[in-house]
């Protein structure tokens, strides 16, 4: 089998999602009957299912270690790690329950180790979501662009709007366009906007501007209508953009929820675990 | 195809690098430069000039819009353009995000952590109960005992969950748990010895309990899957295996285990026992009550029974306390009611006897049967009155069978030469046939000999006389005859030849009897030399007996005034080990050592020969059960009777029982089952005893046991015959035999065993419930309780 072929084949049991869950259902079967085992037998089940969660954590954690070592063979290749860490990850949360109960808990240092480990869950769950959601919707809109070239082309369509309104003032009788583009258009081609509204995948903002341009299309002069279409094509250009950006930002900026708190995480599982052995008891 | 918003490819557009740390500060308004800033951190664009001929030059000279470079007010050359302020990267960023995050988390917990008051609230992971709710952290913890937080860091670092075990000891010290056996298994001792230790039945322990069908440790026992390894890993945790196979556990089991702390004021301590905890252990798997529950058995009746062979059938049938009704069964309603003798007790468990007693109930019909008991035996020997009393006559019948006469004549001693007395007696006996065999000589038809007379002395020498007396007579007649002899033999010679015949056959009989009779009494005079001397020895040995007999009374009394029960131990074959102590508190010791005193005097005295038992017997007088000592008789020993029901000597006597010798352990057996076996049981444990002296176990041992039946609930619902029905016509069967053994209550008392389906009728899962804990407990019974009123364990489970 040749190296590109090889690669797809691990590629594609990588992202096999029937693969993820009947892995995550062993783990969680094992870990629940070694749980009910140790129940049973009147061990320290706690302690079983709290070191499991631990190493869960630990290796968990271990994933954004990886990013930055890039010269690992193939076999460790991120999207591996990816593919464990989501099923630890989603295992983590059985251990959890099975750890904890289902019951709030009560002690401070508790509540907030619980609280903690459901939110970095809920934000993996929403990061892996919005992993496999966002790109297809990134595809199905615009062109394809770098986060980090977004702000040059909207500087790039800002640019060339303020030249064909330029354009526009000093070939034309009316300062319709160039009133137009003070009151509507700068703002909007001042940087990234609409944030929320294109997250919600919402266009009434694009739609607003739309119609405001073609009813500036209509009391255009002839001239001018090419300006308008102009404007119109970069107002479109630049909502695609405020678009990518909205989508691509969240996919960068949930993991400064997800991965700090799970750091947080580990310090007060840190002092959990020498609590539980200092007070003992087998809750 | 729309234009492309970007170009791609290294050569037609910028590279973007996400992985650095920095991005140029124009970026975000979209003219970033091409340079981008240094690694450090640093604008990228300006550069730095160079110093040449003339002035300065760009250092970047392939720039268009570089308006030239500049000096400064110090005069240092400076580029034209001012820098910007690189951005960090969303890397970056996120990094120093993370390190803040964990540095936050760390500061904060070593803060909360530095001081105790905020150290115990954080830590604290919930409130206690109210039972505990005045309790510190200290009193549980052994971390919290310091305020030292790292007092906490050494303890986490002890192992095998060191802390749990002494914390779990600290409960021990408020509920008075009876240790060790609150760390096994149900609260139960492990092991026999262990109980016996702790003032318990050897029964009551874990092991023995192990033993019983219904708690088994069995491997391969139909168990499925994850239950069976739970068993197996629960059996190596807490106990081993021996090389029989069965199983004992032997590791502590803590309170941790199933009672939780802090789970909120109003909370319970016991935490959720699943059902199949208790199936772990007990090895009959099933269901749940309402499917494959082992039936009841005899459950309720050995409950009901209490320790008395008390058989309700017989007493209800035969002494009418309850008559029977038209369809031949018991009417109970118009006899003694099963309320008149019970009651529930004070937890609404177990149904108790009311406070009767021997004396209110039973004595009305049962006495006590007051049959002496031998105490002390001396050796016993011949009446020397029967030396006095000797005739020979008497003991005609002897001679008749030398070896019967051989027997009788034994207690005097003359066995000793068997051969000798039977050579005597038969040619006594020999003789006296021989004269039986001769006519009587007497003409006048008077009996001069017969088997009755001729034997004696006073018989034989008138005898003799007679005898003597025909012979001269005899003698005399042959002389007349003698000088008529020609005449007589012409004359008539054949009548007087005839009489001369007669006569000589008559002498010869006459000498031959009287060859007999000097034989006999020559015999009889040999045989009574014998006797003399026998009776001599008989009489030196009955004084050495009866010397010695004084001594061994003397040494009783003494031994017996000082509490040395040594005789009494001798006297059972009560082996040196065995603990006399319940004898010597009930013994009079200082009745004894009055006597002692009165007759004793320290020199010794004339007074100790021929010392009789009686008025030791007096001296002693009666004792505490009403029983007194009396002397069996002249030289018997001691006995014991007029005793009571409830002698406290005969019980403390009976419970010596295991430890006598085979002989007086069947003595003893046959006092307790001749007098107490008719109503009281006992059963054998491992080669010891335990004698059920009370109608009822001990309150604390029936609270002790596992499986209750809360007869008190029920009381209103159903009658007691509902469940507990009385098979007449049973017959108490043997009493204690020859050994203890345990009794069979289930046949003494005649009773049918509870039904598992009347219980079915109500509960079941869906009504009143079917758990396990309604009915069995998981500690023995309630522990007792601490000074102030601290809850009985599972006393808010009913």
């Amino acid at each position: 089998m040749s190296g590109k072929s090889k690669a797809k084949d691990l590629r594609s049991f990588v992202r096999s999602s029937w693969l993820s869950w009947a892995a995550c259902f062993v783990l969680g079967a094992i870990t629940w009957g070694l749980h009910a085992v140790h129940e049973i037998a009147l061990t320290h089940r706690a302690f079983i299912s709290g070191w499991a969660l631990v190493g869960a954590m630990v290796f968990l954690t271990l994933y954004n270690l990886r990013k930055k070592v890039d010269f690992l063979p193939a076999v460790f290749a991120s999207r591996h790690w990816l593919w464990a860490h989501l099923v630890v990850g989603y295992w983590s949360v059985w251990v959890f329950v099975l750890h904890v109960g289902v019951r709030l808990p009560e002690g401070i240092l508790e509540s907030l180790l619980w609280l903690q480990f459901v939110v970095v869950i809920a934000s993996g769950v929403f990061g892996h979501y919005i992993s496999r959601r966002f790109p297809r919707l990134l595809a199905d809109r615009g062109q394809e662009v770098l986060f980090q070239r977004i702000p040059v082309l909207i500087r790039d369509q800002r640019l060339r709007v303020e030249a064909a309104v330029l354009r526009a003032a000093s070939e034309g009788e009316s300062a319709a366009i160039p009133e137009f583009y003070t009151q509507q258009l700068l703002p909007f081609f001042a940087g990234p906007a609409n944030f929320l509204g294109h997250l919600l995948n919402s266009r009434r903002t694009r739609e607003r501007l739309l119609r405001a341009l073609d009813g500036l299309e209509k009391v255009s002069a002839r001239g001018q209508v090419e300006v308008v279409a102009e404007l119109r094509e970069a107002v479109i250009g630049k909502d695609d953009l405020d678009y990518h950006h909205a989508h691509q930002a969240l996919l960068k900026y949930w993991l400064f929820l997800h991965v700090p708190l799970a750091y947080s995480l580990l310090v007060v599982a840190a002092l959990h675990v020498v609590l539980a052995y200092a007070f003992g008891g087998m809750s | 195809m729309s234009k492309p918003l970007q170009l791609t490819g290294y050569q037609a557009s910028d590279y973007e690098r996400p992985n650095d740390g920095w991005t140029c500060g124009k970026q975000a308004c979209g003219d970033p430069c091409p340079f981008g800033p240094s690694s450090g951190g640093a604008c990228g664009w300006t550069c730095t000039p160079l110093e040449v001929a003339g002035g300065l030059e760009c250092g970047r000279p392939g720039r268009s819009d570089c308006a030239g470079p500049t000096r400064d007010a110090k005069g240092r050359p400076q580029c034209c353009e001012v820098p910007c302020q690189p951005a960090p990267t969303i890397r970056r960023l996120r990094g120093i995000v993370n390190k803040a995050a964990v540095l936050l988390t760390v500061a904060a917990l070593a803060l909360v952590m530095a001081h105790r008051e905020t150290r115990d609230a954080v830590v604290s992971p919930g409130e206690l109960s109210a039972h505990h709710a005045a309790l510190s952290c200290g009193d549980c913890h052994a971390a919290a005992v310091s305020s030292e937080t790292r007092s906490i860091t050494s303890a986490a670092l002890l192992r095998e969950h060191v802390n749990e075990k002494v914390d779990a000891a600290k409960c021990a010290r408020c509920h008075e748990l009876e240790a060790p056996a609150w760390r096994f298994a149900h609260t139960l001792d492990a092991t026999p010895e262990q109980a016996r230790g702790a003032g318990r039945p050897a029964s009551s322990s874990l092991a023995a309990l192990q033993s019983n069908a219904l708690a088994r440790w069995v491997d391969g026992a139909p168990r499925p899957g994850l239950l069976a390894e739970g068993a197996k890993l629960l059996s190596s945790q807490y106990g081993q295996r021996s090389a029989e196979g069965t199983y004992h556990v032997t590791n502590e089991l803590d309170c941790l285990l199933c009672h939780g702390e802090h789970r909120g004021r109003e909370a319970s301590l016991q935490k959720d026992v699943p059902e199949h905890r208790c199936t772990v252990c007990h090895t009959v798997g099933f269901d749940s009550f309402e499917q494959g529950h082992p039936e009841f058995r005899r459950f309720g009746v050995r409950e009901l029974s209490g320790n008395l062979v008390f058989t309700h059938g017989t007493h209800y049938e035969r002494y009418g306390l309850a008559p029977k009704g038209k369809d031949g069964h018991l009417d109970y309603s118009r006899g003694a009611a099963c309320a008149t003798c019970h009651e529930s007790d004070s937890r609404g468990r177990h149904m108790v006897l009311k406070a009767r007693t021997y004396e209110t109930e039973c004595l009305r019909c049962h006495q006590a049967t007051a049959g002496p008991v031998d105490l002390v035996q001396t050796p016993s020997g011949p009446e020397l009155a029967w030396f006095d009393d000797f005739r020979f006559r008497t003991y005609l019948p002897a001679l008749r069978d030398p070896r019967e006469g051989a027997q009788l004549f034994a207690p005097l001693g003359l066995s000793d030469d068997p051969a000798k007395l039977r050579e005597d007696l038969g040619a006594l006996r020999s003789l006296h046939n021989k004269l039986l065999e001769l006519a009587p000589l007497d003409e006048d038809g008077d009996e001069r000999f017969s088997s009755s007379d001729i034997v004696g002395p006073a018989k034989l020498k008138p005898l003799k006389d007679w005898l003597t007396e025909k012979e001269e007579a005899a003698e005399g007649d042959d002389d007349e005859e003698g000088g008529d002899e020609e005449g007589d033999d012409e004359e008539g010679g054949d009548e007087e030849g005839d009489d001369e015949e007669g006569g000589d056959v008559e002498g010869e009989r006459i000498a031959e009897a009287k060859e007999l009779v000097e034989a006999l009494e020559s015999r009889r005079k040999s045989l009574s030399r014998t006797l003399r001397k026998r009776k001599k020895k008989a009489v030196k040995a009955q004084r050495e007996r009866a010397s010695a007999y004084t001594k061994r009374v003397k040494a009783l009394i003494a031994s017996l005034s000082e509490g040395d029960m040594t005789p009494i131990r001798e006297g059972f074959g009560l082996g040196p080990l065995a603990d006399l102590s319940s004898l010597e508190a009930v013994f009079p010791k200082a009745q004894l050592k009055t006597f002692q005193e009165a007759w004793w005097s320290p020199s010794g005295s004339s007074q100790t020969r021929d010392l009789r038992l009686e008025p030791v017997a007096d001296a002693l007088g009666a004792w505490q059960g009403g029983g007194r000592v009396v002397a069996s008789d002249a030289l018997g020993g001691l006995r014991y009777e007029g005793y009571t029901h409830l002698d406290p000597f005969l019980m403390a006597l009976v419970e010596l029982a295991p430890e006598a010798s085979p002989k007086g352990r069947a003595a003893l057996v046959g006092v307790f089952a001749e007098r107490c076996g008719k109503c009281h049981t006992a059963t054998t444990e491992d080669g010891g005893l335990q004698v059920q002296w009370k109608a009822v176990a001990d309150p604390a041992e029936t609270q002790r046991r596992l499986t209750h039946f809360a007869h008190e609930a029920h009381l209103g619902i159903a009658s007691c015959t509902d469940c507990h029905q009385l098979q007449l016509g049973r017959k108490p069967s043997e009493r204690i035999a020859s050994d203890f053994v345990t009794a069979d209550r289930w046949r003494q008392v005649g009773q049918a065993g509870v039904a598992q389906s009347g219980c079915r009728e109500c509960h079941t899962s869906q009504s009143y419930g079917a758990d396990c804990q309604l009915c069995h407990d998981y500690h023995a019974g309630a522990l007792t309780p601490g000074a102030g009123s601290l809850p009985h364990w599972g006393a808010d489970r009913k």
